[in-house]
């Protein structure tokens, strides 16, 4: 059945949808260490002047100039049938984007925020057409305007969801798929290979790589392909050359946890251990650094419940033990087998909501005190792994927005510095001295890291202290240094007190200036806790000079103290130490 | 008729004859007859459910099961009461064979293991424990369906990181008979799964699609249907039989006949049994009718004009005429300078050179993108994969060549075939020679690669030995200004030359790391090469052998039977009347018998295979 689109907001539904976290507002706190957005425009701006004569390095410039200013771009990639539709309605937390059995997604959709919903079609001859949103059983379905697939650069959907108020999303087809271009395709938006044009990025040419700035990308198994793929991303979106090997733009997922093992009860404990071998593994590691257990079906499902899927629930758990083992045996049987309790039909919409994992443990939930459907609802979705993988989006990537989009744009520009000689002789220097000065980029790194369990040696409490004063939290001094929260995990808690003195800061700042110092000077460290003791020095040093700034002019300190932009001003407070 | 009374009155009949050569030759089709061995390859991509499959096949926990640990080394499962498990074990240096060297020849070192332990030592779990390399599992248990000769051969997966196992997979694949394809019903075959297919089918073409977990997945009917479209769009039409090892499982342990057709196992069973078991023995009994057809056409050859002879003594003359003709034509074929001879002599020296061309140019391809990889990186940090990654590049180069090796020896035998009457070319023994089975493994290991790497001293020293002539270069030359020896120019000169000798020094050892990295390439390559190039010529000389003697074999029963005929021919002459109607009788006999066996023989051979 065809609906035509509400006018405005999610559709209505009984059970609440979780409100994404939302990350406090940017411009409360920015303390930048050394600014490299600002110096990453301010080089952009410099190598737009240089290129000027040259109309192809100029386009790239201008390209990787607009995308700064663009929301952060994330893509949702993996293997043909992964559950990459599933996973982003999951984040919208509506079902939006079309799922099947088969292989649904064959154009590159971007979810972009907006007021209303809109379509348009972006083509590969450079046209753009408005498309009409039609809703088939909630779900967005497009007819392409009489396109077919290959000629279709893009479809950009404009939807009021608060998570794209902090990036646009990116549903990706499949990669390794029959339809080979449609994987072509998404592999160019996440990888291209050299010389090839990827044209879903717009006017883009292979200079400036990458068309996302960031990945969630969704394994079920460690195959080989997946990591190549990651690992083309990671070389082309770091701008830093080679031996870092700490992507911060990959959030790793084990999709579809629950069909780990068949789809028991324990899946998700098997798909959790799973998803931490995976981040160990050696291979895995220098791509990946985390990687996540995910049952999307169970996410989507429970984040939309309905009151009458509810009724169903407590109807098949009312049923006695044997009668209902009896059809849960197989999927096939317990969407045809005859019951008198719960009709075949019912069970069939269940089956295609929650997945059999999902009603197993709605059995299980139900007698245990989850017999509300607010209740269940929420304890299925805590299960399901959604949240922790929300809560790291946002930690890594909406907080880090401003740096992730600096970093790919400095990608771009040092291969285009690195394809020929440069009109301006000065512009390479100019290139190296902000990307050896991002020592914001350094942290954003030591963060993902210790996000990671990655450094050896430190102690749970040292690592979330070490995560603070990274920035994992908030960049504003009294927030690295833990002077403001109650709770360091939940931002969204923070009390409203008054922000410490000018005074705490500066002894807080030596106290942990001293102690990482020790830690960087530890002679038997092994080299990443050494390198992570280095980076905190000098985040406590710049710290330090903030402080002292504001307390000779008597200023609180939650006003934003920003070192001027320019790689120059960039590098200046750690001369000292490097 | 059963095959073995068939064939034992047809050695009754060639024995009466006294044809020793024709006997010997029916021995040799009861004994092919007598050795059903059928073997089935499980293949796919890792955790797609195969080991699972082979479980529930055999209703046995003999392959490991598990989440996350994929499997590693090959387990066969066959016939065997009472039950019992060895593992079979690689007695040379890692990094040569596979499930190949292990599935052709002989195994050099077994070991039995308890059958209940046995899974344990086939996964990624097994392998830190396990010291000795083990090339397979095998395990033998009563089965009623392991009964007729099947032979299930459970796989690692392909597509995984560590790249090994996958080409042990891929040179098994020619010694298989039958290929079990399995891909879950989670999701549609991709285009890696695909293209894996489509190689395999060309090393076996008898293969089945098998969609496992469909009871976990709602939808798995739709997956089949794609599947089977995506099959049919790739000119594959293989049958897609979706199957449930879990339900397979507890159909068996509560008697639930109704849970055991829902799991679909009851018509992979059919498949196993009729298509591929029942298919293989078809097609042996076809050989077999074949090589019957041929001695009772050479039996009758003998006969019909001695029996026509017989009974018009007038025709004699006439029939000799015949007989000598065609005695003369069948020794024409025997000579060396027959034109089949020429032919296949020919064919092979140019095979020969072809093969030996292609082999040197694709290894040569392989060193070129080696070198480049070396080039392009430290050896030191990638030596650890590059060992792997080269095995394989080698492999899948050979493997292309072999297999070109056997399509054309196929082409040649046909092109000498075409000098003979049809049926002797169809009992033409077939050759295996696309198996890359066992032929790297006389190869020596590849070479270890010396690091050059530098303790801490060893550094210090380097940097020490650059300063010291600094020092004195500038110590010296101040002096003459009058400042002592060591003084802050000399130091200062020391450190900068002290660095450069050692940043020197680092850039000479990341030299001469690549030069030896792509040393240790060349001499494995070379190695390979020459061993590879002395195999396949081994094999394609066995193969000119096999049919030269065939046909040898085919043209001298030919002429026998022609020989003989012209002397029972000239008996008949001088032969009285009473003997001759008894001999006319007895020939009727032999004859109507010879008639009779032809007869089965067609109608075997008519049956579709």
């Amino acid at each position: 059945m065809t609906t035509p689109i509400p006018p405005s907001g999610p559709v209505t539904q009984t059970a609440p949808t979780r409100p994404v976290t939302q990350a406090p507002p940017t411009t409360q706190a920015t303390l930048r260490i050394s600014g490299t957005p600002e110096a990453t425009r301010a080089l952009l701006a410099a190598a737009a002047r240089a290129y000027a004569t040259d109309p192809a390095a100029a386009g790239t410039v201008h390209a990787l100039q607009g995308r700064l200013d663009e929301p952060l771009r994330v893509a949702i990639a993996g293997r043909l049938k992964a559950g990459k539709s599933t996973l982003l309605n999951a984040l919208l937390g509506e079902e939006v984007a079309a799922t099947d059995a088969g292989e649904c997604t064959l154009v590159s959709t971007w979810y972009v925020h907006g007021p209303t919903p809109s379509a348009r079609l972006f083509l590969l001859d450079g046209g753009i057409q408005p498309l009409v949103l039609r809703r088939v059983e909630g779900r967005l379905s497009f007819d392409l305007a009489g396109h077919a697939p290959p000629e279709v650069a893009r479809i950009e959907v404009t939807w009021p969801a608060p998570v794209l108020a902090q990036m646009t999303l990116i549903d990706t087809p499949g990669l390794g798929s029959l339809t080979t271009e449609a994987s072509q395709r998404a592999q160019d938006l996440v990888a291209p290979a050299a010389g090839r044009v990827a044209p879903t990025a717009g006017p883009a040419t292979p200079a400036t790589g990458p068309g996302v700035d960031a990945l969630i990308f969704l394994l079920r198994h460690r195959h080989a392909a997946d990591l190549e793929v990651l690992e083309d991303f990671r070389r082309q979106s770091d701008p830093s050359t080679g031996a870092e090997n700490q992507p911060t733009n990959v959030i790793g997922v084990l999709s579809r946890a629950d069909e780990v093992g068949g789809g028991g009860l324990d899946a998700l404990i098997k798909s959790q251990d799973m998803a931490t071998a995976y981040a160990r593994d050696p291979r895995v590691r220098p791509v990946c650094q985390r990687v996540l257990p995910l049952a999307g079906l169970v996410a989507q499902g429970a984040q939309t419940l309905r009151q009458t899927e509810f009724e169903s629930l407590r109807r098949l758990a009312a049923m006695p033990r044997e009668r209902r083992e009896l059809l849960l045996v197989s999927a096939r049987r317990f969407i045809t087998a005859p019951d008198p309790d719960v009709a075949p039909e019912e069970r069939r919409a269940l089956a295609d909501r929650l997945g059999l994992f999902g009603i197993r443990l709605a059995m299980v939930l139900l007698p245990y005190g989850h017999d509300e459907p607010m209740s269940l609802a929420d304890e299925l979705l805590r299960r399901s792994g959604l949240p922790a993988l929300q809560q790291a989006v946002v930690d890594t990537y909406a907080r880090a927005a401003d740096l992730l989009k600096a970093s790919t744009a400095l990608a771009g520009l040092g291969r285009l510095l690195a394809a020929g000689p440069c009109p301006d002789p000065d512009l390479p220097r100019r290139f190296e001295a902000t990307v050896l000065a991002a020592h914001d980029l350094r942290e954003l790194r030591l963060v993902a890291r210790l996000s990671a369990g990655g450094v050896p040696g430190l102690d749970p409490e040292e690592v979330a202290a070490a995560r603070r004063l990274a920035g994992a939290y908030g960049t504003d001094p009294a927030t690295r240094l833990g002077l403001t929260e109650d709770r360091e995990d939940d931002p969204a808690t923070r009390p409203g007190r008054a922000a410490p003195a000018a005074e705490e800061i500066r002894r807080a700042a030596l106290e942990a200036l001293a102690h990482w110092r020790r830690v960087a000077a530890d002679p038997l460290a092994v080299r990443t806790l050494r390198e992570c003791g280095e980076t905190l020095t000098r985040t406590c040093e710049a710290l330090l000079i903030g402080a002292t700034v504001a307390t000779g002019e008597d200023r609180p300190t939650a006003t934003p103290t920003t070192v001027p932009p320019g790689d120059d001003a960039a590098s200046a407070p750690s001369a000292g130490t490097s | 008729m059963k095959i073995e009374e068939f064939v034992d009155r047809t050695v009754a009949l060639a024995a009466d004859a006294h044809r020793t050569d024709l006997v010997e030759r029916l021995e040799r089709a009861r004994r092919r007859w007598a050795d059903p061995a059928v073997r089935v390859l499980v293949v796919g991509e890792f955790k797609q459910g195969k080991s699972a499959l082979v479980n529930a096949l055999v209703t046995a926990p003999v392959c490991a099961v598990d989440v996350e640990a994929a499997t590693t080394v090959p387990t066969v499962v066959k016939y065997g009461a009472p039950p019992t498990a060895r593992l079979v074990l690689a007695d040379h240096t890692p990094g040569d064979v596979g499930l190949a060297g292990a599935l052709g020849d002989e195994p050099t070192r077994s070991r039995p293991v308890p059958l209940d332990q046995l899974a344990g030592f086939a996964s990624e779990r097994a392998h830190p424990d396990t010291v000795e390399r083990v090339l397979y599992a095998e395990a033998a248990i009563p089965r009623a369906i392991l009964d007729g000769g099947l032979e299930i051969v459970d796989t690692p997966g392909v597509g995984t990181l560590t790249s090994g196992y996958a080409g042990a997979t891929a040179s098994a694949l020619p010694a298989a008979d039958a290929l079990l394809f399995v891909s879950d019903a989670s999701r549609e075959l991709t285009a890696p799964e695909l293209a894996f297919l489509t190689t395999a089918l060309r090393s076996c073409p008898n293969a089945a699609c098998i969609i496992t977990k469909t009871d976990a997945h709602v939808e798995w009917p739709r997956i089949v249907e794609i599947d089977r479209g995506h099959l049919h769009r790739a000119g594959l039409d293989l049958p897609v039989i979706p199957v449930s090892s879990r339900l397979r499982d507890l159909a068996i342990r509560h008697q639930d006949a109704e849970l055991h057709d829902e799991s679909g196992f009851p018509e992979l069973v059919r498949h196993l049994r009729e298509d591929i078991v029942g298919q293989a023995r078809r097609l042996t009994a076809r050989t077999v009718a074949n090589d019957v057809l041929s001695v009772t056409d050479n039996l009758r050859a003998g006969w019909q004009p001695e029996l026509s002879a017989l009974e018009d003594p007038r025709r004699l003359p006439d029939v000799l005429r015949t007989l000598e003709q065609a005695q003369a034509e069948a020794q024409a074929l025997r000579e060396r300078s027959a034109r089949w001879q020429i032919a296949l002599g020919d064919g092979m020296g140019d095979l020969v050179s072809d093969l030996e061309h292609d082999v040197r140019e694709r290894l040569r391809i392989v060193t070129r993108d080696a070198e480049a990889a070396i080039d392009a990186d430290d050896p030191a940090t990638m030596w650890d994969e590059f060992g792997g990654w080269l095995d394989e590049r080698v492999n899948s180069a050979l493997s292309e060549s072999f297999l070109w090796a056997e399509e054309s020896t196929r082409w040649l035998a046909q092109q000498v075939a075409e000098h003979f009457s049809a049926s002797a070319a169809d009992a033409m023994p077939v050759a295996q020679i696309s198996d890359t089975t066992g032929v790297l493994e006389r190869v020596p290991a590849m070479a270890t690669l010396d690091m050059h790497t530098v303790r801490l001293s060893q550094k210090l020293l380097v940097g020490m030995r650059g300063s010291y002539g600094g020092v004195l270069m500038f110590g010296l030359l101040t002096g003459m200004a009058g400042m002592a020896l060591i003084n802050p120019i000399s130091i200062g000169a020391g450190v900068l030359l002290g660095g450069k000798a050692y940043v020197e020094d680092r850039q000479n050892r990341l030299a001469r790391r690549r030069a030896d990295a792509k040393n240790v390439v060349r001499r494995r390559v070379d190695d390979i090469q020459f061993q590879v190039l002395k195999v396949m010529k081994d094999r394609l000389r066995l193969v000119q052998r096999t049919m030269r003697d065939h046909y040898t074999e085919v043209a001298d029963q030919l002429q026998r039977s022609m020989a003989d005929s012209i002397v029972s021919a000239k008996a008949v002459a001088k032969q009285g009347a009473a003997e001759r109607d008894q001999r006319i009788a007895e020939l009727k006999r032999s004859l109507a018998t010879a008639d009779q066996l032809a007869q089965g023989g067609r109608r075997l051979m008519g049956q579709p295979a």
